[in-house]
């Protein structure tokens, strides 16, 4: 896994507070590559002034 | 046909209905039958993890005696089902909650089991579904025991189509019942979010979560979706709109109805997708014109990000949900399960708006869309069933991360049916998607019963 995603991982892994199994960050290291991308293309979507998908409501519910 | 002249099993929720309401056939004989069956070959196919066959018997017994003093409730009454693992059912343990048999005492009938015991449905028991705690054997498929049945609600797929069960409760959060019913030749229906209550389900993504019917048939999908729609105040997101009838307006014909086919993005997914599919649900598209509908190449930008935005919502919905159960899942977890939990903690808040914009970005442009068009019709799936030796437990999350067919409509909020829709040249099933306009589930139905009778695919049977 790139050496900066292990880091990041990690430093996110230390203060949420499960404790990992060891040969994990290797086994997934390629898959969370590429959930990392996924989130790089999305943040590169340009949505002007597009709100989030509304989920509150004032009244009721 | 009489009941004597086809096996039980083989029944239709519709032709068993038509029998039971005429007293032709008794409800204490069609659950003895599926019992029998799931006995006979669910060794192999491994779909039930939970069997309450006494307690099934009962119920129809009481469906029975109720039946002969004349109190017929509808078309589910004394119809045997099964609910995938992630419904709540009273007095069952629900390994997904990690709820034991002790814990079991409490658990009450999830909104939409409870409204399938309404109408009088006998429930057999629990499926089995990816990612289970105990990892206990995966389900095979129906049409080819070497090959998957396709996850989530795996047992869900292999036991209707099997027959050892005539309909059954899924849930879909990125095309978890979708993706079965294409693999394993059967009908999956996920309504409109807001439907069918989400009272009583495990939850994956709270925004994302869709329970809804698996059927051998369009006309039990229709009968399953009567029995569980409507208002549920114990479910937030629960909308309060009318539900029409279904099942009995399903010959509608579909003259001057417009379907349009996203082809700009079935052109971005052709790359990962079986040519084979590809012909075989563009030929079914093209069938729809002889029957007076007309076909409209339409364009919907966003579904290109569709798929991993879905994903980001689902895995960050997941871990906000189960964080304190993460911090053991995270040890002892099958490898998706902990995998999914690696993703949620690598989302920040900032990628989940991100992704709900993305989802606002959609909805606005399906709904111009829909100013135009009656349905979309797309594939289902990129390739029929492969063998277990050809996929393995992660393949699901990186589907999730790339786009594909079924959790756009997830992200949308839209019901979305898989339809069966041919054969691929090895023999197993290829499946058709159609979609509709918020709560006009319908339309969905009544295309999907329009394309089944003329295709008539319902016909071939697995051979288990």
């Amino acid at each position: 896994m790139d050496r900066k995603l292990e880091e990041t991982v990690r430093a996110l892994l230390a203060k949420e507070g499960p404790e990992t199994k060891e040969c994990d960050l290797e086994r997934f290291g390629p898959l969370l590559e590429q959930y990392v991308a996924t989130l790089e293309t999305l943040r590169g979507v340009e949505l002007g002034e597009e709100e989030i998908a509304g989920i509150f409501h004032p009244q009721g519910k | 046909m009489t009941a004597q002249s086809e096996a039980l099993y083989r029944l239709t929720i519709d032709e068993a209905r038509q029998l039971i309401q005429s007293r032709a056939l008794s409800p204490v004989e069609l659950t003895r039958a599926i019992i029998e069956r799931i006995h006979g070959v669910d060794g192999q196919l491994h779909a039930y993890v939970n069997l309450m066959a006494d307690r099934a018997l009962e119920q129809a017994r009481m469906a029975e005696a109720e039946i002969l003093r004349g109190n017929y409730r509808g078309p589910m009454h004394g119809i045997p089902v099964a609910v995938k693992d992630q419904l709540d059912l009273q007095g069952a343990p629900a390994e997904i909650r990690n709820l034991n048999t002790d814990a079991a005492k409490h658990v009450r009938d999830a909104t939409a089991v409870k409204k399938l015991r309404d109408a009088g449905a006998i429930v057999l028991g629990k499926l089995a579904m990816s990612s289970m705690p105990s990892e206990p054997p995966q389900p095979c498929n129906p049409w080819d025991l070497k090959r998957i049945t396709g996850g989530s609600s795996t047992g869900a797929g292999a036991a209707v189509a099997a027959g050892l069960c005539l309909g059954a409760l899924g849930e879909d959060t990125a095309g978890s019942i979708r993706n079965p019913a294409s693999l394993c030749g059967i009908v999956g229906f996920k309504a409109t979010y807001g439907r069918v209550s989400r009272f009583g389900l495990a939850p994956l993504g709270w925004s994302l979560d869709h329970c809804g019917p698996m059927t051998r048939v369009v006309e039990d999908s229709a009968h399953m979706l009567q029995a569980i729609a409507g208002y549920d105040p114990q479910d937030p997101t629960s909308i309060d709109v009318p539900v029409p009838e279904y099942a009995n307006a399903l010959k509608g014909d579909m003259r001057d109805r417009v379907i349009g086919v996203p082809r700009e993005f079935i052109d971005l997914c052709r790359e990962k997708t079986n040519p084979e599919i590809l012909e075989i649900v563009d030929k079914a598209i093209g069938d729809f014109e002889s029957f007076g509908a007309r076909i409209e190449n339409i364009s919907l930008p966003t579904l290109k990000y569709a798929t991993q935005a879905n994903a980001v919502i689902y895995y960050n919905e997941h871990y906000a949900g189960r964080r304190e159960e993460a911090k053991t899942a995270i040890k002892t977890g099958a490898p998706a399960r902990r995998a999914r939990i690696y993703f949620g903690i690598l989302t920040g808040a900032a990628d989940y708006l991100q992704a709900q914009r993305i989802r606002s970005q959609l909805k606005r442009e399906c709904a111009e869309v829909f100013q135009k068009i009656d349905l979309l019709a797309l594939p289902c799936q990129t390739n029929a069933a492969p063998k277990f030796e050809e996929v393995d437990a992660l393949d699901t999350l990186r589907k999730h991360l790339a786009p594909e067919y079924q959790a756009p409509f997830n992200l949308a909020g839209l019901p979305a049916m898989s339809l069966p829709c041919g054969f691929s040249r090895s023999n197993l099933p290829v499946a058709l998607q159609l979609a509709g306009k918020p709560f006009d589930e319908l339309t969905v139905l009544r295309a999907a019963y329009n394309y089944q009778q003329h295709a008539r695919w319902y016909e071939r049977r697995p051979p288990i």
